[in-house]
């Protein structure tokens, strides 16, 4: 057993003193920084040029509307080395008359970066009975560049709406308070106390509901992907440096990887630590503490545990049944696919974590550790069975992998040249 | 007591046999030679021993217990293409070995600094392995196979790659190991080591044990009443003299094949002409290794017709 720890110990710190490991560490944390810094940011793109516009208004009505739209835009926008965001400078181009001569002298300005771009407004956009309405046209070279159109059709929206109000003589006014949109809140259920009093139902938060399970789900995954692919490097370097047969010299194989596996393991639980401190520690002093549960945090360890167990172990197999890198990226394929499918899954279990996708998903081994924990962390909780079938099945799924990998390691060890196949492989684990 | 003991031991992998009912026992306190042309068995016999293979049939012994993990402590085990973690400095390393062979830290840093002084490695003790030469790294090797003070060492080609110097220095510690007690087994492919050093000789060749004796029981075996003969008269005088079977002339002497005793000859020369070198050839263990393993003139005819 001392030996069994010697070896992981010797993993643990060949992974965690590695200039590779600290940095991974270090990234997330300063990824979430910059994001959050660059959140706060109003303009985070730094462009401030004047997007020059030339408004065709067949209406004649609606340019000085917009224009004092824009000029209540561009005064929010700052001055000096507060502006936050381009301004929009409006020019009227024509009215009713313009042609396809004008359109095209206005497409060449755009052409020669002497405009942004021409918006083309209908006659007919007022028209209040008509099905028909004209739509608006927007002109531009840049149409990847959407705060502009969406500016110029939510104010037009606003003032093509006044003007139909006036038309059939309704007091605008009255319109956007008799029009004023209608929220729904979404909010769990009363409860009873103890004593018999009743507690009002409270809001659900966004961060409850989505964030929670999925920062588990991509901590869980991450301190998978940080630490079991490292055990296929490090059996390949042993098995081609031939360190191998002088470990398997001194201690059984079964304990060697045995050893190698509790080290990895410690690595992921130590990464997790870390992480889960941080984010709780954050929770804290943001005042969101309601959102720490001790139980989640607990199926969070017992979980990574199990999926480091089960993919450590194919990594192991891997790298001991390979002779050299190249053949093992190959067959690691596969199962990084089989890493990545809770990922990609978990939309719909947080959409419907109760639907038969879901229950499915996270009743099937290897994805189990991932969805499983994205059930718990949402609410209403998965039926108590389903969590205790799971964690049979996923536990039940780790020893089989690790006895079918010890099995491997003891023949792969030794051999050396060309990969076996999967038929060659079966005779290893049933030998 | 033997320190190795095989019965009748067979391992197959597949449908080929690596080692085919071999019986062998290595007294306690001896260096004896394991020789065999590549792929004849020789490193399957020796992961028998170490109990990283298990045989087919037949018993394996070690240090008077059937092998097994508990007497892994007592070998230690070079084997013929060997490692260590380059990223880790030399002491780390060796640390690393010895304590896989249950020792502690405290009873491991002072053989550790002893081996390194001897093998002169003393300045490199917490530099990487990474930045060791190969000479350097193989002696770092061999320490690490005795730092835990085995009973049994198993070196499989111990001085390949080796430079003289180095080569004497890691003879001179393998001979003074063997004097404090410790049972050698030596795999080889150079024949002069296995001459110079060995007590006894085993060979292995196809699976099978072909040699096993002292230097001497083997070369009795094999000699085959060669005389090598310098006589003023010459070739001449050898041809058809009785009990002559077949003369080879190499130049300033002549190789005999005799039927009869050497004496008699010798005798019987003399009084025909003046017999200036008479040696009574003993076949060296390169030669007898040839001549085992050279391949068979039905095995060449063979080889000749596959490429059709």
């Amino acid at each position: 057993m001392t030996r069994i720890l010697l070896v992981a110990k010797t993993e643990f710190l060949a992974i965690v003193k590695t200039k590779g490991f600290i940095i991974g560490l270090l990234t997330v944390p300063l990824l979430i920084m910059v994001g959050a810094a660059l959140g706060r940011v109003r303009n985070p793109d730094g462009d401030l040029s004047d997007h020059r516009v030339a408004i065709l208004d067949r209406t004649s009505v609606l340019f000085d509307a917009l224009k004092t739209a824009a000029d209540e835009h561009n005064t929010k926008a700052g001055r000096g080395t507060e502006q936050t965001g381009p301004y929009f400078v409006l020019e009227r181009a024509g009215g009713a008359e313009a042609d396809g001569a004008t359109a095209m002298a206005l497409s060449q300005r755009v052409r020669d970066k002497d405009l942004f771009a021409f918006v083309d407004i209908p006659a007919n956009v007022l028209d209040p009975a008509g099905n028909e309405a004209g739509q608006i046209s927007y002109y531009t070279q840049s149409p990847s560049y959407t705060p502009l159109p969406q500016w110029i059709g939510t104010t037009l929206e606003r003032a093509i709406m006044t003007k139909r109000f006036e038309t059939v003589a309704i007091d605008p006014a009255k319109a956007v308070s008799l029009t004023r949109p209608t929220r729904v809140n979404t909010l769990d259920l009363f409860e009873r106390r103890p004593d018999g009093t009743i507690v009002a139902a409270r809001r659900v938060s966004q961060l409850q509901t989505v964030a929670v399970p999925l920062a588990m789900m991509y901590l869980l995954f991450m301190a998978v992907m940080t630490s079991a692919p490292q055990l296929l490097t490090a059996v390949i370097e042993e098995k081609m440096s031939r360190v191998s047969e002088v470990l398997i010299a001194s201690i059984p194989p079964l304990h060697l990887m045995s050893g190698k596996l509790l080290g990895v393991a410690g690595v992921s639980v130590a990464l997790a630590s870390i992480y889960l401190g941080g984010g709780i520690y954050a929770l804290f002093t943001s005042g969101n503490f309601d959102l720490v549960r001790p139980a989640l945090i607990g199926w969070a360890f017992i979980f990574l545990v199990c999926a480091v167990l089960i993919f450590g172990s194919v990594f192991i197999a891997i790298g001991s049944a390979c002779s050299d890198l190249k053949d093992s990226q190959a067959m690691m394929q596969p199962v990084m696919l089989f890493l990545a499918l809770p990922v990609l899954m978990s939309t719909f279990v947080l959409r419907a974590p109760n639907s038969p996708l879901a229950v499915g998903l996270s009743l099937f081994p290897p994805s189990t550790p991932f969805l499983m924990l994205v059930r718990l962390a949402l609410t209403p909780a998965p039926p108590m069975w389903q969590v205790l079938l799971s964690l049979v099945l996923t536990i039940s799924t780790a020893a089989l992998f690790v006895w079918a990998a010890g099995k491997i390691f003891r023949v792969g060890l030794l051999m050396q040249g060309k990969p076996p196949n999967l038929p060659e492989l079966l005779r290893w684990i049933r030998q | 007591m033997s320190a190795i003991q095989l019965d009748h031991v067979t391992k197959s992998f597949g449908t080929q046999t690596a080692v085919h009912d071999v019986t062998l026992s290595v007294p306690e306190g001896a260096i004896y030679g394991f020789i065999g042309p590549n792929g004849s068995g020789k490193t399957t016999t020796i992961r028998m021993i170490m109990n990283i293979l298990v045989p087919d049939s037949g018993r394996v012994s070690v240090l008077g217990h059937p092998a097994q993990s508990a007497i892994r402590d007592e070998i230690g085990y070079l084997p013929e293409e060997r490692g260590l973690y380059k990223r880790m400095t030399v002491r780390q390393v060796l640390r690393y070995y010895g304590q896989l062979k249950g020792r502690t830290v405290g009873a491991l840093d002072p053989v550790i600094n002893a081996w390194l002084d001897r093998l002169q490695l003393g300045d490199w003790a917490d530099k990487r392995v990474q930045t060791l030469s190969k000479g350097m790294s193989q002696k770092v090797q061999f320490i690490s196979t005795v730092i835990a003070k085995p009973r049994l060492l198993i070196l499989d080609e111990p001085f390949s790659g080796l430079d003289p110097v180095n080569a004497d220095t890691l003879r001179d510690a393998v001979l003074a190991l063997r004097r404090e007690g410790t049972t050698i087994v030596l795999s080889t492919h150079d024949m002069g080591t296995a001459e110079q050093l060995c007590d006894r000789i085993f060979m292995i060749f196809r699976g099978q044990k072909v040699l096993d004796g002292s230097l001497d029981e083997i070369q009795a075996q094999h000699s085959k009443d060669i005389v090598r003969v310098r006589t003023s008269a010459g070739a001449g005088v050898l041809m058809g003299r009785p009990g002559v079977l077949s003369v080879t002339d190499v130049g300033n002497f002549q190789d005999v094949t005799l039927t009869g005793d050497p004496q008699a000859f010798l005798r019987a020369l003399c009084q025909v002409t003046a017999v200036q070198h008479f040696e009574l050839k003993k076949p060296s263990l390169h030669d007898i290794f040839v001549e085992i393993a050279r391949p068979t003139a039905a095995e060449l005819r063979r080889d000749e017709v596959v490429p059709a």
